[in-house]
């Protein structure tokens, strides 16, 4: 690699960084509340008052661009870190103990595998109803496969390593040798594939808030914003505009971290 | 001989992940809460319509019993009857195969119309200025949220441009490729994001290759040793690498049908939902899951074929 | 054959095959709508959708239908009908010239087949006929129905899709929910679920030169945008359901006309009478003096409707005299005040997911109650959980709507403001027995001007006890192409095709 290795790293920290003060900052950065209905100042474009307009509700386009990107960001956080734990567990638990307990998860792994992702996602949050906590299910139902087969098959491997059965001559018990030695060494492609995993699901949050069965109006989501803002596409473009170029920027940030934590985690063979 | 064994042992291991597929789909709509037959009933009927429409249903019978109706009413070919729709539900699904096969068929060969040249520009280029313009494009296309792109590309090609309708699956072949050809292109972006990094690494690898430097020994030219050698190996793991992607290329004709108004099962899927109609959902989730094993069957059995590499246990 | 041949083959066939009918001479004429949603069914006692009730009114005939302004019947299979002296029975003289699309006349004996068809269990509307104790065939063109007791509200029910004449014969045919036989102005030729809904035109339609063109084809455009686009290109002649905020854009279109039809429809908020403090009606009304409704009406309709009075949409002997709650913030704040709520409140609303319109109006409710010291929670709710939710009682507030699905204020009234009857005053739990009273009178007082008093009264007593915060009665909005004549959306939401005319 002649590029300097640490380079997404710090681009897509440096994005995230920015993205983040900006968000704590919010309301406060703005000075509307992004909630408050003004019929009178509805529709207004792009100006040195409103940087991203307003909507046809009068509110300040910006503003609720900040409350989406909060609202979304810890979607994505929690829609990644449910699957995170509980795939891992059940990958380290499966690949550890083998036997029956392998052959039954990974049969579910199997099963599962086979629905594409967004026919079970929606599947699951269209019976359970759309709410942010059915989302945060059905990502957790979705998604775990993926994190313990990755698990499963590190701890596969690392099971037969010359420190394990050193371990295991040593008489540790099953749990300090899974929790001491095993995961801390199977757990680095997870983290990896968790930054990848996290760009798919805020592009996913957000498609399925956009189709209506995800996060709800008038909650200020960015895919909601766009739904709420594509009737305006010919006369007021900055409505849906906006929230999707903070879709792609929060992406691009997500995608580059993930890059750069790929760069400095996994061995280059 | 060993491919016709191969093929079968496959055949034969799809038997208990397609009974898993059935079983998945229809405890879904059974445990997870809700109740088709008070949505249905809604504002202008009693509890008593509610209950009889309940038992009309067999929604009160037993769970194992409904399954086991499930299990016939699939094994019979009619999926059960559409509670919305009042029609056998694989009626429903056969109206609307077609436009869903034109567009993931459409969309792949698109995929790979992209992911083949600019992998293997990207590979021998690497790491100079194509392989960079070719990686921030395809990073900065894999952030994009696949119905924003939609909508923006229904603006600038329809709208501005007049060159594709706005919406729906046209008539006839040619038709359904004109109308198609935007929805399939936002799916096939996406879908070389993945594919164009994978396919950039394996042809790097496949370079490195020990034969590769004894076809080089032997003799043969830059050129020549591209097009036997690199490409026919690139062509293979493209192969299996959109295989791997299948799923989601098949998930994403969801979403994006939606955005497009084309009459596929993805629309189905998101019509069912909303009427919370169990049967045609549950019939739904086993097609596309079954469409993704037999693609990935498909893509095994391919690979297996023009790699002569591939063994076959 | 190539399947591309193939295709050009079944066309050349189905040319061939339309060129049968007598009106071969001059060029087929297509009238293309563009729909939001496609119908379900169109087996019209299994019918609770819209579009699909919308359908079924182009492909079968009632007895009666209502009046394109909504406000009273008109006659439609039967030429003609008398009600007894005692208010208990109905006879109706069908026209003798009416048939089926198939040819067959219309006899007594399918009006009684298909009235004993939508009064029974398995129909999803049998309430509206139940009253009917009696159905007879007096002759093959006459039909007596007789009541055990007098129920005004029944002629006008026999104006309703569900009780559409269809063939004795056909009553259980299999095919009835996709290829139905009707006697009205059009036949379904093809249905591709979906996608569209191809209609042509019945030779044997007893309107003698109607429909004037030859095919009606329900485009499904589901995608507001898309609808508007493909009217705009000229793919489709006319569509409804424009986006509000485009209708200014459309209406300044040289090729392009626009219409707002007041259709029956009224929205709101229920406001849960059986729990503190909206048992309270200082409080009531104090919540709908702080709504600027009129700021809803501009902001989230765009001017497509009107501020209302109550919440009941305009319909026969509607009171215009009737004003709506100004939007008066200091006298919002003196009723709180009176109830000893001062500093405010805080309450919940449930708000229907999906409706892009509902959240909008979650959003300035909020806000504006804020103003008043009233902080509103929001909870999202699937409308099919919403109406177990409010029926049993366990909610504050909830954004709603009421439509009418016949042209008698009679339904709605049961259903929006009588306590018990249907659903508690629309899970209000609210109750005024003189309105309870005046209901029970009007139910049994023949059609004329004292029943619509008693309406009348029922609207103000609705009005004053505010049982909900009213809202507006937002119109339907279609558009169509300037070569389109005699398209328009009903006060019943729906359209007659049969009237539509295209110039060339």
């Amino acid at each position: 690699m002649t590029r300097r290795p640490g380079s997404p790293l710090i681009a897509g920290i440096a994005m995230l960084l920015l993205l983040a003060l900006a968000l704590a900052a919010g309301p406060a950065l703005t000075g509307y509340s992004g909630e408050t209905v003004d019929f009178s100042r509805a529709l207004r474009p792009p100006s040195a008052g409103h940087w991203m307009g307003t909507d046809n509700l009068g509110r300040d386009v910006l503003t609720r661009v900040l409350l989406g990107g909060r609202i979304d960001l810890r979607i994505v956080a929690i829609c990644v870190a449910l699957p995170f734990l509980l795939g891992s567990a059940i990958g380290a638990a499966s690949g550890y103990a083998g036997g029956w307990l392998d052959r039954i998860v990974m049969r579910v792994v199997d099963v599962l595998w086979a629905f594409p992702f967004y026919v079970l996602v929606i599947a699951i949050v269209g019976t359970l109803g759309p709410s942010m906590a059915n989302l945060y299910v059905a990502f957790t139902l979705v998604v775990w496969i993926s994190f313990a087969r990755i698990v499963r098959g590190e701890v596969l491997v690392a099971k037969r390593a010359e420190y394990m059965v050193a371990a295991r001559l040593l008489g540790f018990s099953h749990a300090r040798i899974v929790l001491r030695h095993l995961l801390p060494n199977a757990i680095t492609p997870a983290i990896v594939f968790a930054f990848g995993d996290a760009v798919l699901t805020i592009l996913a949050v957000t498609a399925l808030s956009f189709l209506g069965l995800g996060v709800q109006p008038p909650t200020p989501e960015w895919g909601v914003m766009i739904a709420d803002g594509r009737n305006f596409i010919f006369d007021a473009w900055w409505i849906s505009t906006f929230p999707g170029a903070a879709i792609i920027y929060a992406g691009l940030a997500l995608t580059l971290l993930g890059e750069g934590i790929d760069d400095l985690l996994r061995p280059k063979g | 001989m060993a491919l016709l064994r191969y093929t079968l042992s496959r055949i034969l291991q799809m038997i208990p992940v397609l009974l898993g597929i059935t079983l998945v789909a229809f405890l879904l709509l059974r445990v997870l809460p809700g109740d088709p037959a008070s949505l249905m009933i809604g504002a202008r009927g009693s509890d008593a319509d509610v209950l009889r429409l309940r038992h009309q249903l067999g929604l009160d019978r037993p769970l194992w019993v409904q399954y086991a109706i499930f299990l016939r009413e699939m094994a019979s070919g009619s999926f059960g009857q559409s509670l919305a729709y009042r029609r056998p539900v694989m009626t429903l699904i056969a109206e609307r195969l077609a436009p869903t096969l034109w567009l993931v068929g459409l969309a792949t060969v698109l995929a790979v119309a992209i992911t083949f040249p600019l992998a293997v520009v990207s590979a021998l280029r690497r790491n100079r200025l194509p392989d960079l313009v070719i990686k921030t494009v395809f990073t900065a296309a894999l952030s994009m949220p696949q119905f924003w792109l939609g909508i923006l590309l229904i603006l600038l090609f329809s709208l501005r441009l007049h060159l594709f309708p706005v919406a729906g699956y046209g008539s006839g072949p040619l038709g359904h490729l004109w109308h198609l050809f935007l929805p399939a292109f936002v799916i096939a972006l996406g879908t070389s994001a993945l594919t164009i990094r994978s396919l950039r690494s394996s042809i790097i690898a496949v370079q490195t290759a020990e034969y590769i430097d004894t076809a080089y020994a032997k003799g043969l030219t830059g050129r020549m040793v591209m097009r036997r050698h690199i490409l026919r190996n690139a062509a293979v793991s493209t192969i299996s690498v959109l295989g791997v992607h299948t799923g989601w290329v098949i998930g994403g004709t969801v979403v994006i049908e939606s955005v497009f108004a084309i009459p596929g099962l993805g629309q189905l899927l998101v019509a069912s939902i909303a009427a919370r109609d169990y049967a045609a959902v549950q019939g739904l989730t086993v097609v596309f899951a079954v469409m993704v094993t037999a693609i990935s069957l498909a893509t095994d059995l391919g690979y297996a074929l023009v790699d002569p590499r591939v063994e076959l246990e | 054959m190539t399947s591309w041949q193939r295709a050009g083959a079944a066309a050349l066939v189905l040319t061939a095959g339309l060129a049968a009918t007598p009106i071969a001479a001059r060029a087929q004429t297509v009238f293309k709508l563009g729909v939001a949603t496609d119908a379900l069914t169109l087996d019209p006692i299994a019918t609770s959708d819209n579009p699909s009730i919308w359908s079924q009114l182009q492909i079968y005939d009632t007895l009666v239908r209502p009046k394109p302004d909504g406000k009273a019947l008109e006659a439609d299979l039967a030429q003609s009908w008398q009600a007894g002296a005692d208010g208990r029975s109905y006879t109706f003289h069908l026209r003798p010239d009416a048939q089926f699309s198939d040819g067959t006349p219309v006899t007594a004996a399918d009006v009684v087949a298909s009235l004993k068809r939508a009064a029974s269990p398995k129909s999803q509307w049998a309430r509206f006929f139940q009253p009917i104790a009696g159905m007879q065939a007096t002759d093959a063109h006459t039909v007596t129905l007789t009541l055990k007791q007098p129920f005004t509200p029944l002629l006008n029910n026999l104006g309703l899709f569900s009780a559409a004449i269809l063939p004795a014969a056909e009553a259980n045919a299999a095919k009835l929910p996709d290829m139905p036989l009707g006697s009205g102005p059009f036949v379904v030729k093809e249905w591709r679920h979906g996608e569209r809904m191809v209609l042509v035109r019945n030779p044997h339609y007893w309107d003698h030169g109607k429909p004037y063109v030859d095919e009606a084809d329900l485009i499904v455009i589901g995608e507001d945008n898309s609808r508007v686009l493909q009217l705009e290109s000229g793919a489709i002649d006319a569509m409804i359901n424009v986006p509000y905020n485009q209708m200014s854009r459309l209406k300044a279109s040289p090729a392009l006309r626009v219409g707002s039809a007041q259709v029956f429809r009224a929205d709101f908020v229920m406001l849960n009478t059986k729990r503190k403090p909206f048992d309270d009606l200082r409080v009531r009304q104090a919540l709908n003096y702080a709504v600027d409704k009129q700021g809803l009406v501009r902001g989230v309709l765009f001017g497509n409707g009107e501020v209302a009075a109550d919440a009941m949409p305009v319909m026969a002997w509607h009171d215009a005299s009737l004003k709506p709650y100004p939007f008066d913030l200091a006298k919002a704040k003196a009723l709180l005040q009176q109830a000893g709520l001062g500093a405010g409140f805080s309450t919940a609303m449930l708000v229907p997911a999906g409706d892009a319109a509902a959240g909008q109006v979650a959003a300035a409710v909020q806000s504006n109650l804020a103003a008043i010291g009233v902080k509103v929670a929001l909870q999202q709710i699937e409308t099919g959980t919403q109406w177990d939710v409010t029926k049993k009682g366990d909610y504050q507030m909830s954004i709603s709507y009421a439509t009418s699905d016949t042209i008698d204020p009679d339904q709605l009234f049961g259903f929006l403001a009588v306590n018990p009857e249907r659903a508690d005053a629309y899970h209000t739990f609210w109750q005024s027995t003189k309105l309870n009273d005046l209901y029970a009178q009007e139910r049994t007082t023949p059609e004329g001007p004292a029943r619509g008093k008693m309406f009348q009264q029922m609207e103000a007593l609705l009005h004053d006890g505010a049982p909900y915060i009213f809202l507006y009665r937002p119109t339907t909005t279609y558009a169509y192409r300037t070569r389109v004549t005699g398209f328009a959306v009903l006060p019943t939401s729906n359209w007659r095709l049969q009237d539509v005319k295209l110039a060339h």
